[in-house]
């Protein structure tokens, strides 16, 4: 059994002249949650239909649990689990129908349907509420439920098409928190789109950036931070800094961007770069530096950055 | 594939059962056309409703409506309700899905008409008990009813899978499909007064002409043929890639 879960080279998908997904080339190992980011239209979402095989690609193959993704399409779905933009659940359907559906579907057995349902759906905190109907649940309830409907037959990947979008702070918390306990507990394969970065940063353990379909980067959220846009430094000065002394600073070729807020000065620094020689140049010039906080850039920052450069 | 297809058919009475059993309307549509059909008109009627063709007429079109609102939900209303992705990206084969759904509305039509032809006998047989004996339907009558109620849900529910993958909305299948049954019920009212005199004759004289037996063979004839074009063209509609695009 070869170490990837997913394993795309050169997959391409045009719909007319529109590149939707463009030469991606893509190495996902077993184990992680894969954070699969992008802007709308970046081509996420076509990205997990070809992977599942509902789509066939133009250009290009991969493999998904070992398993081709146009040739072997059907078994690729039986490996993988998906909770996809919508939940997908019949509202008409009581909560534990819609688990034995999919646990026919799955042509689970039926000691092994009743304990694993149970299993489940105790897990997330729905047990007591099986026989309600999905239609009258909060959208919290039902993104929990597809998860537990989406991992029902022990999938090799789970694939989450933003599944907290739309939920309020505290739903989507809670489903990050059941998420991660989930994830570590079941031993799955995550491959994760959101537009939520924080969460990606809490949750994935590699990224990789797309925009017009095409991949930008990929990487652990740290490298990609640090890799993409190295640090970004905040200066405090007890006198306000002049207009010319701004020009100078924006003129070094270790900065990258400057910005000023609440008379506090905010650089963002290329990789590599130091601090103190700015420091030294803002002293010489007479700024008068009460207080320097050197910060990473959040993945936000970096994911931004990333697109700004692509779009240059 | 039969378990696929169970699967998907034990899904479907779910949802029928929700859609026409739990609320007033179905409940009272489905009671109206047994009080009608099962026990008005055999009463009504006598032992003619046991031996004439009027009866199988009446019951292989009584499930019409019903396939048609069940179908039109089944299809458009996986699209409409967000449910025909996770579907799709499921294991099930694309055929297994489709004849779940086309089968279950193909039983629950057949069900319905033998029901109706039981309750119809024993209506018949009640209202008659003092003046006959035993009345029965003759052969011809039973099979034929049974026959043509499952061609004619077979025809309707393919017809319906091919206009509900048109259609956006549940609504939207359901126009669509009662549009195209009543043009297709309306052509020989149409066309037949625009005919020449000459064919017209030619034709009357064909349908005087033609015995019972003969006219529902042919029926069941064209009803074959019709149903199996639609199912073919049904499977040909009904892909993952191209559902995925619609």
């Amino acid at each position: 059994m070869t170490d990837l879960a997913i394993r795309t080279e050169n997959l391409g998908r045009n719909f007319g002249s529109l590149k939707a997904v463009d030469s991606l080339c893509l190495e996902v190992p077993r184990g992680i949650i894969f954070g699969f980011l992008g802007p709308n239209g970046a081509g996420k979402t076509t990205t997990i239909r070809l992977l599942l095989g509902l789509l066939e690609p133009s250009g290009g193959g991969g493999q998904v649990a070992g398993f081709d993704i146009v040739s072997q399409a059907g078994l690729v779905r039986t490996s993988c689990g998906a909770l996809l933009e919508h939940p997908g659940l019949y509202e008409r359907l009581t909560a534990e129908q819609n688990i034995e559906f999919y646990s026919r579907v799955y042509c689970l057995k039926n000691v092994e349907r009743a304990s694993r349902s149970k299993e489940l759906l105790t897990h997330l905190g729905l047990w007591e509420r099986r026989k309600e109907r999905v239609g009258e649940w909060s959208k919290g309830m039902k993104q929990k439920l597809a998860i537990a409907r989406a991992l029902l037959h022990r999938p090799q990947i789970l694939f989450l098409d933003e599944p907290t979008a739309g939920l309020d702070p505290v739903a989507a918390a809670a489903l990050r928190r059941d998420l991660d306990q989930f994830v570590a507990y079941e031993g799955v394969t995550v491959f994760l789109t959101t537009h939520n970065l924080a969460e990606a940063e809490k949750l994935c353990d590699r990224v990789a950036v797309i925009n017009k379909g095409k991949l930008l980067a990929e990487g652990p959220p740290g490298e990609l931070r640090s890799g993409s846009s190295g640090v970004k430094v905040e200066i405090r000065p007890v006198n306000p800094v002049t207009p010319d002394i701004l020009k100078i600073i924006q003129a070094r070729p270790e900065v990258s961007s400057i910005d000023i807020q609440d008379s506090c000065l905010y650089l963002t620094l290329n990789p590599g770069a130091g601090t103190a020689p700015l420091v030294s140049l803002l002293v010489s010039l007479g700024v008068e530096v009460e207080e320097v906080r050197k910060t990473r850039l959040s993945l936000e920052e970096s994911f931004l950055k990333i697109l700004e450069e692509e779009n240059k | 594939m039969i378990n696929d297809i169970l699967t998907v058919i034990w899904k479907e009475l779910i949802e029928f059962r929700r859609l026409f059993f739990e609320t007033r309307a179905g409940v009272i549509g489905f009671l109206a056309q047994f009080v009608l059909f099962g026990v008005f008109l055999p009463v009504q009627e006598k032992e003619i409703w046991a031996g004439s063709l009027l009866t199988v007429f009446f019951i292989s079109l009584l499930s019409l409506g019903l396939v048609m609102v069940f179908i039109a939900d089944s299809f458009a209303g996986e699209r409409e309700r967000k449910t025909l992705e996770t579907l799709l990206a499921s294991r099930l084969p694309d055929r297994a899905i489709l004849f779940g759904k086309i089968l279950t509305a193909v039983c629950v039509s057949c069900g319905m008409a033998l029901l109706i032809l039981i309750i119809g006998l024993v209506s018949l047989n009640i209202a008659q008990w003092s003046k006959e004996g035993l009345i029965l339907y003759t052969p011809l009558v039973f099979l034929s009813s049974v026959v043509l109620s499952f061609l004619n849900a077979l025809f309707t529910s393919s017809a319906g899978v091919l206009f509900s993958l048109r259609a956006s909305t549940v609504r939207q299948a359901q126009q669509n499909l009662v549009i195209g049954v009543m043009i297709l019920f309306f052509i020989p009212g149409l066309v037949i007064p625009m005919m020449p005199s000459e064919w017209k004759k030619i034709l009357f004289s064909f349908l005087k002409g033609i015995d019972p037996f003969g006219a529902l063979f042919v029926a069941v004839l064209v009803f074959l043929v019709a149903d199996i074009l639609l199912i073919l063209a049904a499977m040909a509609r009904f892909k993952r890639a191209r559902l995925i695009l619609d």
